[in-house]
């Protein structure tokens, strides 16, 4: 790589980190980035010193079997990491090269392998970031024996992954280039999705040993069961590989850990080849999808072809039509509820048809009557997990609009307003799912135990959660949209998640903060929904559920409505100048 | 009517607005020139609301947008020199979360003749990922004008624009003003400034240089010709020497 090339990487960074600590003069975020070294010194490095005084040799409290469960568990965490560019349609279009770059770089005498190292390069601190806070936030366990070992592991899967992904940019727009487009390009990525559930059926098919019955079940035969799974039929050598980029990180002394690299340092130089190798230029790869798109309106504009995503776009119809007269928080509803028909992704249809797809292929080999226990659990779990964690993903709201502050406030409406019409969008999406999956559990949740569902306490159960669990969505989503307002430059902000490994440390802390903020915000409900239950059961059973409900939703609602008001106002006293440059960057 | 009274913004350390005060009264029209980084943009979005002040009061029609923002807003129009608009509303739809966002009367009929206007009525059903940019620029100005604002703030309204786009425009902004908008256009195209604009104020360094008709400008620089463009004045007064 030219010094060119390693001055722009240096100077890059130096001038960030120069930024991120102008960014400081601001009282929010100093106080932010304060408590975020607080926590992290209590999280990690108070830890490593305390490691320092105790015994070096810390028993392990993991048992030999739950270990090799954890190696397998994370081989096939890799394994589904390296499918997913292939199998998920906007996986695998990160940019190569930011504008910048492909303004500079691409016309300048430098030659392929220069550029494919600089890409690798560039990279690394995001890597080193990524592999830092993984350790803080995963090492915490007794899983790993030493930090560092995790960090060096870490450090060769992230850059692995980072190589890997520049392989499948490759040969995507390789595949394209050489005429495997349209139809044909998504025919042979069905092909291959085929191919592997139906591997996979077969697998579960013939390979998977039965799953021990009820009256045995137990941690134990569990445990042996999942191990049995991942030892049998073709999967075990499909992890291998896999298994032997984790190894490192279970190593329990220096030299089996120093063993245990050799193995991962050869796939990594493997994969490093193969994208070396790659017949595509980068140049190619870069605007293959621009010039694409460029010829598509070009033969458009001559009559000769239809744009087809265009024209599909432009046929949906709003679901609403939208009046001149009434409350503007409705305007920024119905427009945020197009974005989602129009622009949303198939993620989570596809998560949940993926599970189902497991669900079903799972019962068909062991037996049907298992089949509504199994939706039951995973529609009650997924319920809950859009409680908590969809308003991180569904984010048609001002974390979106905050791209357009210029215009949002130039809008002669009040803040709160904008506010209320901005988390109405997530919050109806999100609500819609939660009662779907509520719908399926209150039918299909099993027995657990001892304990017997009647009909009456099952639908008891969920008219309180049905209550529940959108409030603590819409509380998710206030403290989501908070932070995008408080600190621009630290959320992500737009429609395009930021990629690579350089933003999941950012979006780690931000996920974990928000979570935190999120469990200290429904304190207060949850101690009105404990002590109305308890004071209720004892009068009317069941039927205090959603009682109890009700009386937490108001609360969560008072905080909601509370926390709208006072970000209306913050919005209304917005100083975008101060946060112009992180907007627009964005 | 616009009054600017004693308008100071600061970033960090540095002013990037200081004490500024002026007045666009109805029907005119100001050009706002300068050179990069003078201050134009901040003081169109300080004006727009956009961005508070530091110091100063900024009225628009008698209404202090310090005071009580949402009514001066409605009043006002503000149309940027980026045309940023949402992915995935059609042409007609922006129009309509417009209205909506101003409570606009009779929204429908002003949309369509606005389309017309500006020439993207078989654009109505367009992304804006299918616009142009100059399309793009005028579906932002079509935006701006259908509330029938009582004033209007363009910064760099011809950007992207082609020559029968230009001349349309122009006619757009003149005819508002005739109609008794007071305008202010932020433009590093003199020729435009210099044709369209009533009065001229000139930035530097965020601080008023010099403001009056260019006749009135041209009178008070004695090392100038009286028949002087705008050019010749802009590179008088900003300190070019070249």
């Amino acid at each position: 790589m030219t010094t060119a090339l390693l001055y722009l990487i240096v100077c890059t960074w130096k001038n960030r980190v120069l930024a991120r600590i102008r960014r400081l003069r601001q009282p929010k975020y100093l106080l932010s980035a304060l408590a975020g070294v607080v926590y992290l010194y209590f999280l990690f490095f108070h830890r490593l010193e305390s490691a320092g005084v105790r015994t070096p040799a810390a028993p392990v409290p993991f048992s030999a079997d739950i270990l090799r469960l954890a190696e397998w568990g994370f081989a096939l965490l890799l394994l589904g990491s390296v499918l997913l560019p292939w199998v998920s349609p906007s996986a695998g279009k990160a940019p190569l090269f930011t504008q910048a770059e492909i303004q500079f770089l691409l016309p300048a005498p430098l030659s392929r392998n220069e550029l494919l190292r600089f890409c690798i390069v560039k990279r690394q601190t995001g890597i080193i970031f990524g592999a830092l806070i993984s350790v803080i936030i995963f090492g915490a366990g007794k899983l790993w024996t030493h930090e560092a070992y995790l960090f060096i592991t870490l450090w060769i899967i992230y850059t692995l992954l980072a190589i890997y992904q520049i392989g499948v940019y490759l040969v995507k727009a390789s595949l394209a280039d050489h005429g495997v487009s349209g139809y044909k390009r998504q025919g042979w990525i069905l092909a291959v999705l085929a191919a592997i559930l139906l591997s996979t059926g077969a697998w579960i098919k013939w390979f998977v040993p039965a799953l021990p019955l009820p009256p045995q079940v137990d941690f134990q035969s569990l445990l042996s069961w999942l191990l049995q799974i991942m030892q049998t039929g073709p999967v075990y050598y499909l992890l291998l590989p896999f298994r032997a980029l984790v190894l490192p990180a279970f190593a329990g002394d220096p030299s089996a850990f120093l063993r245990s690299l050799v193995p991962a340092f050869i796939i990594l130089i493997l994969t490093f080849i193969w994208v070396e190798r790659t017949d595509v230029r980068f140049e190619e790869a870069s605007l293959e999808r621009s010039e694409r798109v460029a010829r598509m309106l070009d033969l458009s504009h001559s009559g000769r072809i239809q744009p087809r995503g265009l024209v599909q776009r432009k046929s949906r119809r709003p679901p609403i039509q939208l009046g001149a007269k009434g409350f503007p928080a409705a305007a920024i509803f119905w427009k945020n509820l197009i974005s989602t028909g129009r622009f949303g992704t198939a993620r989570i249809p596809a998560i949940l048809a993926v599970v189902a797809g497991i669900a079903v292929m799972s019962m068909w080999s062991q037996g049907q009557e298992l089949l509504p226990a199994t939706l039951g659990i995973i529609a009650a779990t997924f319920a809950g997990f859009f409680a908590f964690f969809g308003p991180i993903i569904i984010r048609n709201d001002l974390r979106i609009d905050l791209l357009h502050v210029d215009l949002m406030k130039s809008y002669p409406i009040p803040g709160w307003n904008l506010l209320l019409g901005e988390i109405l969008a997530p919050l109806a999406i999100l609500t819609c799912i939660e009662w779907s999956l509520l719908i399926v559990a209150i039918f299909t949740f099993p027995e657990m135990g001892n304990l017997h569902w009647s009909t009456y306490q099952r639908l008891m159960a969920a008219s309180g959660a049905a209550q529940m669990l959108p409030c603590f969505s819409l509380i998710g989503i206030l403290i989501q949209n908070a932070a995008a307002l408080l600190m621009p430059g630290w959320a992500q902000l737009g429609k395009e998640r930021q990629r690579g490994i350089e933003a999941m440390g950012q979006r780690l802390i931000s996920m974990f903060g928000g979570l935190l903020v999120l469990l200290l915000a429904v304190i207060p409900g949850g101690m009105v929904f404990l002590a109305s239950f308890a004071a209720g059961y004892w009068l009317v059973g069941f039927a205090v559920l959603p009682i109890s409900a009700f009386m937490t939703c108001l609360v969560l609602l008072s905080e909601a409505v509370l926390g709208i008001i006072w970000l209306g106002r913050f919005f209304d006293k917005f100083d975008a100048s101060l946060e112009l440059d992180t907007l627009e960057a964005s | 009517m616009i009054e600017v009274i004693g308008l100071t913004k600061i970033f960090g350390l540095s002013a990037a607005v200081s004490d500024l005060s002026f007045i666009v009264e109805p029907g005119e029209v100001l050009g706002l020139v300068g050179p990069n980084g003078a201050g134009k943009t901040t003081t169109l979005r300080s004006l727009a609301g956009v961005i508070p002040p530091t110091r100063g009061d900024i009225r628009i029609g008698r209404v202090s947008i310090l005071t009580d923002p949402i009514a001066a807003k409605r009043k006002i129009a503000f149309m940027p020199d980026e045309p940023r608009l949402f992915d995935y509303l059609t042409v007609m739809e922006h129009l309509q979360f417009t209205a909506r966002m101003y409570g606009t009367a009779h929204s429908e009929t002003a949309a369509r003749d606005l389309l017309e206007e500006l020439e993207l009525t078989d654009k109505k059903d367009a992304l804006p990922s299918e616009l142009s940019r100059g399309m793009k620029q005028k579906l932002i100005i079509a935006c701006g004008l259908l509330h029938a604002p009582e004033d209007l703030l363009f910064d760099e309204p011809l950007t992207g624009l082609d020559p029968i786009g230009i001349r349309r425009m122009k006619a757009t902004i003149l005819q508002r003003a005739r109609q008794g908008a007071s305008i202010v256009i932020s433009s590093h195209l003199l020729h435009l400034v210099e044709e369209i604009c009533d009065r001229i104020l000139v930035l530097n360094q965020g601080r008023k240089v010099i403001h009056g008709s260019l006749e009135e400008i041209s009178r008070s620089l004695p090392e100038l010709k009286s028949d002087a463009t705008l050019e010749e004045v802009f590179l008088k007064v900003t300190g070019y020497s070249g």
